[in-house]
């Protein structure tokens, strides 16, 4: 076995590593990041920016970072080191694990280990100066060191329910505090000495004074609390494996109160570290996903304005009639609010409410059923009665009123007033009578607002067609109407024809929709639907016919989606969850802001400009909510992947302008979209959630398709396509339909070959089935051609092997053997049955956890990688018989289990939970060229391709991309 | 998800209910008894980490004479007849000291542990608490087991486990990496197997109270990293041990997904689980005291 190398004349370099965010501080005007072994800084201006990345240990992560006296103590697993200005960084080790640290003074260090004992070491010789402890020295899980003026204060939490503080000059205990339950993983004393606050398994934060007693406790977190800090005096942040970031405030009784709630802080389980600053008023976060988050604390003070009714009359100067109060309101394009009340009065807000004046006549004619709509590029709003008259208003210098009358509505009544963006746009009046079309009226709004034409747009002939949005496509002039259960109507200006498209998917309301590009024909557009569905699309059209296709539908499971747009190439989506109204980035995957009202409220809207402006009604009171975007790209100063164990990726066989194509899928049953870049950078667009069981692998067919399979028997067929924009987007094209009701099968691997119809599939569970499929690409239908059992062990390994024009599948399973079958045969004499293997043989000792197959001309190279930690290269002939030998057995092929094999060229890569990546050659037997240490752990999964050169990815918690 | 799915997936789990075993970890310690015959010749025994106590079960059943069985958890247990229960962090040297003095001066024939900190997701960490477990019980065992007597302990394969592996065999004269049938593919889960103590000459351990696990090897050469002068960072000695698969192919795989039969009934557990640490912050959400 080659042993670890570290010589820089490698041939497998690491280019980029995403991976937990183990440790964040704030000092002075930089974010420090403990980011695996590389300590990252940034500076902290509102323009925040990396400064440098540099690597500072050889292979433990950076758990805990302190400073003082210009100088930086890095510290993780046994290793620590001191980094000043000009100095070169070394790393140096005790003889085991470090909780903390801290510098008593200039040229002091003490270290704390995870036994309870302090060391304290000279800075100027390196040399231990003591060795301090408190004579209880069992295990650690977490600890600070606070040093005061005259004291210094050891905090240790133990494995088993207990806080011991205790004095580092008297070396006595000061308190053993017992009221938590379990592993204690945080615990902090303030810097006057004055309050402790500790964290812990049971999911509580309690709050003592110095003297010992509980003061007060935090209930909140769904699950454990990692960290812990104090700001402000007795304010506490903590953050934990809720994915939670939360502020909590101290007011004298026994439970702390929660200032503000960061949901969904990082992406799937674990916001790890966390550093609150309140001079820069930002508190940054790192979790699991490898993400650095800065928060503004803006948010504990919002800028929120509500008013009452009395107060707007008193403010305009109206008498208020009986049970008065505000109906609806629109925003201007002044960004001026006009509302209208319940008695048909007419304000506008601009700092200071006033009412717009109409005659008696006028209200009475509006009656108090009025709808009132904001009329775009042009500052005004449209005011439509009950039966269909409408009031323009131009706000200038004064207010301009125009009458627009409607044709008689046969006695029914008008119960939405639709109106499309643009310059040129269109008022659409909504009656509930099927039979009664649509009253449809052209604006061009060059020179002040005019009517242009009039016409009318039958109905649907089916109940309840209910408009919710229009649009105007000015390219192919068709009037775009949206609807609730996803169904649209496309209607051709030019000819007067309706296209009617329904139920686009399953679902409600269609709450949103934007056309996105339109070019001759070809419409492409994006939904969102209130149970939580967005959706893009294409509206095409040729001679003899308009069809929809739907290019990608995604589902969030926030809550409902009540609107979303696209701003500066982030999909932005709204909507309500529980008692709060979120706005959340979709492709940045965060939350953007969110206002604690309530839920969904009887009138509400939001405003997007360079701010944003969430205005709601509540009973009598208006609110109106402003969140400014303080950071750039959303305080997200460094992106990741995922927020659990990546267990399959994949490289798109092309490269495009200098990047391929990468999908990667967790634990958590997410599917993330991106491209990979020849710098080993990741930019994921899309991450998926039709996935709901355990993933077990995913991989391309072609370039424009790819499969992904999980337990319960999920296997779905992904089509690639491309955004407006050419960003790539990704949909489930297909998908495979579980045998029985209640599926508890894995489906743990696959293999295809694309054929004539579509795709040959294999598929092999975990209860050794092994089923081929023919997917039929028109029909998107799958048949199964055969079916049969291994053994009743699970499988884990399948491939395809063509061979002389027969065909043959070849397993590997959990008993440490291969197994392969000729299945051509089969197909062509339609036998079902698989039957018995034509060999199998025993390779590993226990599972074959990888295997990777080289069709040569004259053999089939396979090479397995075990559970045992061995790696065999065998030969198979496909001759009159098959034959099978081994070639090259490495007993030792890893320390432990070897997990993946890819590769590119006659080189292999090999993964294994030693996190050692090895370089193989394999044509003469195999010799590994080099092994080196990844710091990502659980390491799983690697692909392999070319990006001006080879790359592969490695895959596990977290992902890093190598050079070789 | 239906009531029989965890039967179906856990052929181990099904089977432990049918058995009587309090948790489906007696097989792994069958399985490994089957390869190793680790029962031959034992009486007195120390089971680290025992609870809920199926290796108790297996140990009681398994030895027949002079039976002396001490077990150890942090959570309680139910009493077996014949078994000393004892509630106790075993990486404290106090308890370490009170298995002592249940063996007042006589030396046990096997000592084994199943512990398994609740991981937290961070892999080093982890790692290393259990490779702590690890030397917690083999620190008892080096006070404890008499010369070529048997050492068992649940160990995690990551990064640094060839470091442990190097650990041991300095004081065994054989060390394997097991994995047995009933331990899932999936996991990183597997066990040390370690045969014939044979404690360097002249050392003589002593367990201190006021000593912790590292310092307590630092008088002792098995290969361990010391702190060096100026802190300098030094290599680490590694090696690899055999790795043996235990248990019979046809035992079960506990990777695979088992039909059952539709009418079967799907039994309780043995033990019910202890409550956990943040019982009461789940009643403050359920009242909706907490959000
Ligand atoms: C997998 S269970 C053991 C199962 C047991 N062998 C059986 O067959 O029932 C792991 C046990 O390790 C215990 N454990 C973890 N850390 C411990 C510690 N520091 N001291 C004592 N027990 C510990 C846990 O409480 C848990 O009961």
């Amino acid at each position: 076995m080659v042993s670890e190398s570290d010589n820089n004349e490698s041939l497998f370099t690491p280019l980029q590593h995403y991976g937990p965010v183990t440790s964040l501080k704030i000092y002075q005007d930089t974010i420090l990041c403990g980011y695996g072994p590389i300590l990252r800084k940034f500076r902290t201006s509102d323009e925040i920016s990396l400064i440098s990345s540099q690597q500072i240990f050889t292979r433990n992560k950076i758990h805990g970072i302190s400073t003082g006296f210009n100088k930086i103590l890095v510290l993780g697993g046994r290793s620590f080191s001191v980094i000043e200005d000009e100095k070169p960084i070394v790393e140096k080790a005790i003889n085991e694990w470090i909780i903390t640290g801290e510098f008593l003074d200039e040229n002091t260090l003490v270290l704390l280990t995870s036994h309870n004992v302090i060391y304290k070491i000279d800075l100027r010789t390196f040399e231990l100066m003591d060795k301090i402890h408190c004579n209880e020295k069992s295990i650690l899980y977490s600890g600070s060191i606070r040093v005061g003026e005259n004291r210094t204060v050891v905090s240790a939490g133990t494995v088993m329910d207990g806080v011991i503080i205790w004095d580092l000059d008297t070396k006595e205990i000061i308190h053993t505090l017992t009221d938590h339950k379990g592993s204690i993983f945080c615990v902090k004393v303030d810097k006057d000495f004055k309050y402790i606050a500790s964290c812990s398994d049971d999911r509580t934060i309690k709050l003592y004074n110095f003297q010992g007693d509980l003061l007060s406790e935090g209930w909140g977190h769904g699950s454990r609390i990692w960290n812990l800090e104090f700001f402000n005096g007795t304010n506490i942040i903590s953050m934990g494996e809720d994915c939670t970031t939360r502020m909590w405030e101290y007011n004298n009784t026994d439970t702390l109160r929660q200032l503000e709630v960061i949901d969904d802080c990082h992406l799937g389980k674990h916001v790890w570290s966390g550093d609150i600053d309140t001079n820069h008023n930002i508190a940054v976060t790192g979790g699991a996903d490898g993400r650095v988050r800065v928060h503004d604390l803006g948010i504990l003070n919002k800028d929120s304005r509500t008013y009452t009714i009395e107060e707007i009359a008193n403010d305009a100067e109206f008498t208020l009639a009986k049970n008065e109060a505000i109906k609806s309101f629109v925003e201007l394009d002044s960004s001026n609010l006009v509302a209208i009340t319940t008695t048909g009065k007419v304000l506008i807000f601009d700092e200071k409410w006033s009412v717009v004046v109409l005659s008696d006549d006028e209200i009475q004619v509006l009656g108090p059923k009025a709808i009132l709509k904001q009329v775009p590029e042009s500052n005004s709003v449209m005011i439509s009665s009950q039966n269909g008259k409408i009031l323009l208003l131009q706000f200038g210098k004064t207010v301009e009123k125009t009458w627009f009358d409607n044709d008689e509505f046969q006695g029914s009544t008008v119960t939405n007033l639709l109106i499309s963006p643009g310059k040129e746009f269109f008022v659409m009046s909504d009656i509930p009578n099927p039979k009664i079309p649509f009253q449809v009226k052209k604006f061009s709004t060059d020179g002040g607002v005019s009517l242009v034409e009039k016409f009318t747009i039958d109905q649907p002939q089916q109940s309840r067609f209910t408009a919710t949005s229009i649009k105007y496509d000015p390219v192919n002039n068709w009037l775009i109407i949206f609807s609730r259960h996803v169904t649209m109507m496309v209607y051709d200006l030019n000819e007067g024809k309706a296209h009617i498209f329904k139920k686009l998917t399953a679902g409600d309301t269609i709450t949103s929709s934007t056309i996105l590009q339109s070019q001759k024909g070809s419409v492409e557009f994006m939904i969102t639907v209130r149970d939580g569905i967005y959706m893009v699309g294409t509206i095409k059209a040729n001679e003899d016919s308009v069809t929809v296709e739907i290019n990608m539908q995604n589902k969030l499971s926030r809550g409902f989606i009540e609107g979303g747009f696209f701003k500066d190439g982030d999909l932005i989506l709204y909507g309500f969850r529980s008692t709060y109204f979120y706005v959340w980035n979709e492709t940045k995957q965060l939350e953007i802001t969110k206002e604690l009202c309530g839920g969904s409220h009887r009138f509400w809207d939001l405003f997007v400009g360079e701010n944003y402006k969430f205005v709601y009604l509540n009973k009598s009171t208006i609110t109106i909510v402003r969140h400014r975007e303080r950071f750039a790209d959303y305080g997200l100063i460094y992106d990741g992947t995922h927020g659990r164990e990546i267990r399959g990726l994949a490289l798109s066989p092309e490269t495009k302008d200098g990047s391929k194509l990468i999908v990667t899928a967790s634990e958590d049953t997410v599917v993330r979209l991106g491209k990979l870049f020849e710098d080993g950078t990741v930019k994921y667009s899309w991450c998926m959630n039709n996935h709901i069981s355990g993933m077990q692998d995913i991989k391309f067919i072609t370039n424009e398709y790819l499969c992904s399979s999980a337990a319960n028997e999920e296997f779905f067929i992904w089509k690639i396509g491309q955004l407006y924009d050419g960003t790539p987007i990704i949909n489930q094209y297909a998908s495979l339909k579980p045998s029985t009701s209640i599926p508890d099968l894995r489906i743990m691997d696959f293999a295809f070959l694309s054929n004539d119809k579509g795709f040959l599939i294999v598929t092999v569970y975990s209860d050794s089935q092994i089923k081929v499929w023919q997917f039929d690409q028109q029909a998107k239908s799958f048949q199964l051609l055969i079916d049969g059992f291994y053994t009743n062990c699970c499988l884990l390994n399948v491939n395809i092997l063509q061979r002389n024009n027969k065909m043959y599948i070849l397993t590997g399973a959990t008993d440490g053997h291969i197994a392969i079958w000729r299945i051509d045969d089969l197909i062509e004499r339609k036998i079902t049955q698989l039957g018995k293997p034509i060999i199998k043989q025993q390779l590993h000792q226990s599972s074959v956890k990888a295997l990777k197959v080289f069709e040569e001309p004259d053999h089939v190279k396979v090479i397995t990688g075990g559970d045992d930690n061995a790696l065999i290269l065998s030969e198979l002939k496909f001759d009159d018989i098959i034959t099978w030998e081994l070639k090259s057995f490495v007993k030792d092929g890893a320390s432990a289990t070897i997990t993946s094999i890819s590769g590119y060229g006659k080189r292999i890569v090999t993964t294994s939970v030693d996190q050692i990546v090895r370089l193989w050659e394999y044509e003469d037997g195999l010799k590994c060229l080099e092994a080196r240490y990844t710091t990502v752990a659980d390491t799983g999964c690697c692909d392999s391709g070319d990006i001006n050169g080879c790359l592969s990815i490695i895959g596990g918690a977290g992902l890093s991309i190598w050079r070789h | 998800m239906g009531k029989n799915s965890k039967d179906k997936r856990d052929l181990y789990y099904r089977r432990a209910k049918e058995e009587g075993y309090r948790a489906r970890s007696a097989f792994k310690l069958l399985q490994m008894n089957e390869q190793f015959a680790l029962f031959d010749d034992i009486s007195k025994v120390v089971d680290l980490c025992a609870a809920p106590g199926s290796w108790c079960q297996v140990l009681t059943s398994e030895i027949k004479k002079d039976k002396k069985i001490v077990a150890v958890d942090l959570q309680p247990m139910t009493p077996i007849d014949g078994v000393t229960c004892l509630q106790a962090d075993i990486t404290h040297p106090k308890t370490l000291q009170k298995i002592l003095d249940i063996f007042d001066g006589e030396k046990a024939d096997f000592v084994c542990s199943d512990g398994a900190p609740d991981v937290t997701g961070l892999h080093d960490l982890d790692e290393y608490i259990q490779a702590q477990l690890v030397l917690s019980a083999l620190q008892l065992t080096t006070c404890i087991l008499k010369p070529g007597g048997k050492f068992v302990a649940k160990i995690f394969r990551g990064r640094d486990i060839d470091l442990l592996y190097n650990q041991l065999n300095h004081l065994f004269e054989t060390v394997i990496c097991a994995k047995p049938r009933s331990s899932r593919g999936s996991s990183l889960e597997a066990f040390v197997v370690c045969l014939n103590y044979q404690p360097p000459k002249d050392w003589n351990p002593q367990l201190k109270l006021n000593q912790s696990t590292e310092e307590f090897f630092e008088n002792v050469d098995i290969g361990k990293a010391k702190n060096v002068q100026y802190f300098d960072l030094n290599d680490d000695e590694r090696s690899i041990v055999k790795f043996l698969a235990c248990g019979d192919l046809n035992d079960g795989d506990s990777d695979a997904t088992y039909t059952l039969d539709k009418e079967r009934i799907v039994l309780p557990p043995v033990q019910m689980p202890t409550a956990p640490p943040y019982k009461e912050a789940l009643e403050m959400k359920r009242k909706g005291l907490a959000r």
